[in-house]
């Protein structure tokens, strides 16, 4: 998986980090449509993705994108997947994936796991 | 105005009863937001007023036996040098974004072992442009517009439909690929910098063997040529000086110049003062006078090295990796921030204050390394340089 940066969700961070269209846009899954069959997935599906870096989980929903790398998937940069990247590698990581329907990850179950001094 | 939303620190900005004319979305987003933020300063869990909250944040600091200083690169070159001296002075840490990201390049380029160059300078001559892992599309939206390759500049009057060639090297096809004239897709980019010096020096390459004559050949037929790299690239590189080859090669066969493209406004800004004042740019400890990679706020965190955090223009409980960012909390935490983020939401004390560019003049060095004065547009709030000073007086 590669790391990456939107204009949109740059614009919706400065505006409302809170948003549905924030949450949509860092909780989606980019990947190309012949992977996309490789996978058995569709527009909108629901997969959970786990990072083999640090073995954290994410839900995410899958959208079909040129702009992913051929054989590759493709998240913008967010709260979201930093819960999947090692420092060694912010950008690039090795995750499996499976399709598990129900809802996206939201912020605010990451939020949940910070532990006050 | 001057924006502050991206390195391009774009001048050319104008509020115009509420509207913003000229920025990207980006930068409308910023400027909006800066106006319409009600941001309350909070100490211990409780809304105060904001000197209450200095105050909450100076007897902190004066509590603390293992401080560090992180952030920065949002806030004018005043606001940063205070910072420095306020690490100083708790014999601190001090970090910023460019110990992950850029920090590499730019030390290379302060210490005049990579040529660079200027953004104006590349929007007059620049005749060949190579973006190499940077979307300047989605990450500088003006960058392409104003200063490589839609221009019309001094020598290069017929702009990118004759004058100007574009060449992108990535992992996949981004948004700026598609604008480019030539898209390579790389895997490994060692693997092509290496194929690049091979068929510079005349060698028959290992790998991208077409991909790596076609550019050269281009680079050989060009006047001025700039490579811009970004985090992909970065992040690709597992030694500097590979990269410093490349360029030496390049330099060889016409005018070729670096220049990082860094995110934050003022990254550039903060490494400069430190290099000027400790001659290091990042990850510096004054409690034992080094700069070593285990004082990067990343690595501090992760050995739980420091009780209290001042935070400045920064949200690393977003940005870093959530093993690390998961630290953050256990420290006392002061954030100095425009807004509210996730950092804000677990921080003891919130000081809220003005974004550059905006309600805090002063000046920023661009990440070409042109220094960009701006006035303040708006004096309604408290700055950064006004709390920081409060803080480096009372310690
Ligand atoms: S390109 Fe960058 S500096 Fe220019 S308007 Fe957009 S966000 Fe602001």
């Amino acid at each position: 998986m590669i790391v990456t940066r939107d204009v949109f969700h740059s614009e919706v961070r400065e505006t409302d980090k809170e948003s549905d269209s924030y949450i949509e846009l860092s909780a989606t899954l980019y990947m190309r449509e012949e992977d996309m069959k490789k996978f058995d997935l569709g527009d909108g599906d629901v997969v959970e993705i786990t990072s083999t870096a640090n073995n954290n989980s994410l839900r995410v929903s899958v959208k079909n994108s040129n702009e992913a790398p051929p054989g590759k998937a493709m998240m913008v940069n967010s709260i979201l997947v930093n819960q999947l990247v090692s420092i060694e590698n912010l950008k690039r990581f090795k995750a499996k994936i499976k399709k598990v329907g129900g809802n996206v990850t939201r912020p605010e179950d990451i939020m949940a796991k910070f532990e006050r001094k | 105005m001057i924006c502050t939303g991206c390195a391009c620190l774009c001048d050319d900005i104008e509020l115009e009863n509420g509207k913003v004319h000229n920025a990207c979305i980006k930068g409308v987003a910023l400027i909006k937001k800066a106006q319409n933020t009600h941001f309350t300063p909070v100490a211990d869990g409780r809304k105060v007023d904001g000197e209450k909250a200095i105050d909450e944040a100076i007897t902190k600091i004066q509590n603390s036996e293992n401080f560090a200083i992180y952030g920065l690169d949002t806030v004018p070159l005043r606001a940063q040098q205070i910072a420095i001296d306020i690490a100083k002075k708790t014999e601190g840490y001090i970090d910023d974004a460019s110990s992950l990201c850029m920090g590499v390049f730019v030390e290379e380029i302060l210490l005049e072992r990579i040529k660079s160059t200027t953004l104006e300078e590349v929007r007059d001559r620049a005749d060949f442009t190579l973006y190499w892992g940077a979307d300047p599309f989605n990450s500088h939206p003006r960058h392409i517009s104003r200063f490589t390759y839609y221009p019309r500049g001094q020598f290069r009057q017929k702009g990118w439909e004759e004058d100007r060639y574009l060449a992108v090297v990535d992992i996949r096809e981004s948004y700026t690929s598609k604008l480019a004239k030539k898209i390579i897709m790389v895997e490994n980019d060692e693997e092509f910098i290496q194929s690049l010096i091979d068929v510079a020096n005349g060698n028959t390459p290992s790998a991208y063997l077409r991909d790596a004559v076609e550019l050269i050949t281009r680079i050989k037929k060009s006047e001025f040529g700039v490579m811009f790299g970004g985090l992909g690239l970065r992040y690709g590189l597992s030694d500097i000086g590979l990269l410093k080859n490349l360029l030496d090669e390049l330099n060889n066969l016409t005018e070729f110049y670096f220049i990082p493209m860094g995110c934050h406004p003022n990254m550039r800004g903060f490494n400069e003062l430190l290099f000027a004042s400790v001659g290091e740019l990042n990850s510096y400890s004054f409690r034992d006078g080094i700069r070593d990679s285990t004082f990067s706020f990343s690595s501090l965190l992760t050995k739980e090295q420091i009780d209290t955090i001042l935070i400045v223009g920064a949200d690393p409980v977003a940005s870093l990796p959530f093993e690390i960012a998961s630290k953050i909390a256990k420290a006392n935490v002061i954030l100095l921030d425009p807004c509210p983020s996730y950092t804000s939401k677990i921080a003891d004390v919130v000081i809220p204050t003005s974004v550059s560019g905006i309600g805090a003049g002063g000046e920023m060095i661009r990440i070409d390394g042109k220094k960009i004065k701006f006035e303040a547009h708006s004096l309604e709030e408290i700055t950064d340089e006004y709390v920081l000073k409060r803080i480096e007086e009372a310690i």
